[in-house]
């Protein structure tokens, strides 16, 4: 009897939950209320569980390669090591330095409009791509805002709460930006493939583009304003069936690494 | 109730592990799925009910750290229940290895599962391709993880006693 009443509940759960990825009735309203509402307190942790990983980050990304060296070498190696280890750990504070520098910089363009986040975790299935933020509502960031480094676009804000931000990246599936070909009249709509690579549609076969040519949002999305850096084109393919190229773009920005991103406020 | 409550509270912080340790690693080929030997263990070993909770709780915290579509997380895995339901009078699950080739089933099955879902349910076909490429690479590293997950969990003595 007490297995039966479970198998109900599941199944009353499983259609619930269907009628809210339909996004079908009020059902979805109150879901992402209470979705944010328990974020609130996913968030805290996820920035505990994320500050000895970042701390360690930078030294074991450079010592790991020493591995195979120490074996060889033994004492004087170890020895070695312990100062390349120091000097790994200088190296990964110069870079930073530099790279926080780079982002002063930008942000001193445009005093007022960015709001700076480190990256703290990222979506936990392959099937999506999002990287999640240490800032949130009570920020200043609000959905749908444009998220962006000094080498070009990241993506937009989907979820925001007190604490965090989900980030949906430009690789994602669901991600389409529109976008002018640096100095062309080329413009297409840049979509997510869920790889490393991007795919540029809409683009005619006698539109003026090939392999090298830079790419920048047009503003006309009305999520993204006009002239961010967002990739290059690699490869230009226009004997394909159709009125369309086959356009493949790598974004500037390489989503494995960040630390840092820039929060664009509307 | 106090072990069970500790095991549901480990889960969540093995997931949020997950999205703060894969944001530093430079691994793209594959994400285990530390939910999927969680609801295998709990509706296998525990009660349905407990199987139930961990389902849901897993599928609703995966949908905190994801972009995924609201609900789609929660259906996957309360269907990953029934399935254990299902299998639950059927198969006996003697060894860490059967375990986790059940674990690594059950991802496949998820990943097919999600694919209809969307198929079928929005008429997207937009993830297929990402799905189905990383649905193998994520059964396999999950299976090596439930390796070592079925061990943990039979050390906190969950399991009732006369439960096989």
């Amino acid at each position: 009897m007490k297995g039966t009443l479970v198998v109900i509940t599941a199944v009353v759960i499983l259609a619930v939950s269907f009628l809210l990825f339909s996004d079908i009735g009020p059902v979805a309203k109150r879901y992402s209320r209470a979705k944010v509402y328990f974020a609130n307190v996913v968030g805290p942790t996820l920035r505990g569980v994320s500050a000895p990983f970042r701390f360690t980050h930078g030294m074991f990304d450079g010592y790991i390669n020493l591995v195979d060296v120490k074996r060889k070498n033994g004492e004087l190696q170890k020895k070695l090591a312990v100062l390349q280890l120091q000097n790994q750990k200088l190296a990964e504070l110069e870079k930073e330095n530099e790279r926080l520098r780079r982002l002063l910089h930008f942000m001193d363009q445009s005093p007022g409009t960015l709001i700076a986040a480190r990256v703290i975790g990222e979506d936990v299935t392959n099937w999506f791509k999002c990287i999640i933020i240490d800032k949130g509502h009570g920020n200043g960031i609000r959905e749908k805002m444009p998220v962006i480094t000094p080498e070009g676009v990241v993506g937009q804000a989907v979820e925001v709460d007190q604490w965090h931000t989900k980030v949906m990246i430009l690789i994602d599936t669901n991600s389409a930006i529109d976008v002018y070909v640096t100095g062309k009249q080329a413009r297409g709509i840049l979509a997510g493939t869920g790889r490393t690579t991007l795919k540029m549609k809409y683009v005619l076969k006698n539109d003026d583009i090939e392999t090298g040519d830079r790419l920048i949002t047009s503003g006309k999305d009305g999520i993204y304003p006009r002239g961010l850096p967002v990739g290059v084109v690699i490869s230009v393919d226009k004997n394909v069936v159709g009125l369309f190229a086959e356009v493949e773009v790598m974004p500037f920005n390489n989503f494995r690494k960040l630390d840092e991103v820039l929060v664009v406020r509307k | 109730m106090t072990r069970k409550v500790f095991a549901l509270v480990l889960t969540v912080l093995l997931m949020v592990l997950q999205s703060a340790l894969f944001s530093y690693l430079p691994i793209e080929f594959s994400k285990p799925d530390i939910g999927v030997p969680c609801v295998i263990y709990a509706t296998f070993f525990l009660s349905p009910a407990d199987g139930l909770i961990t389902a849901f709780l897993v599928g609703f915290a995966q949908e905190i750290l994801s972009v995924g579509p609201p609900g789609a997380l929660i259906f996957t895995k309360v269907f990953l229940f029934l399935s254990c339901i299902f299998l639950r009078s059927r198969l006996y699950i003697e060894s860490p290895y059967l375990f986790a080739s059940i674990s690594s089933s059950f991802v496949l099955l998820e990943s097919v599962l999600f694919v209809a879902l969307a198929f079928f349910g929005k008429g997207e076909a937009g993830a297929i391709m990402t799905v189905l490429k990383f649905c193998l690479p994520d059964a396999v590293v999950t299976g090596i993880l439930a390796l070592f997950l079925f061990p943990v969990f039979e050390r906190l003595k969950l399991r009732p006693y006369g439960v096989a």
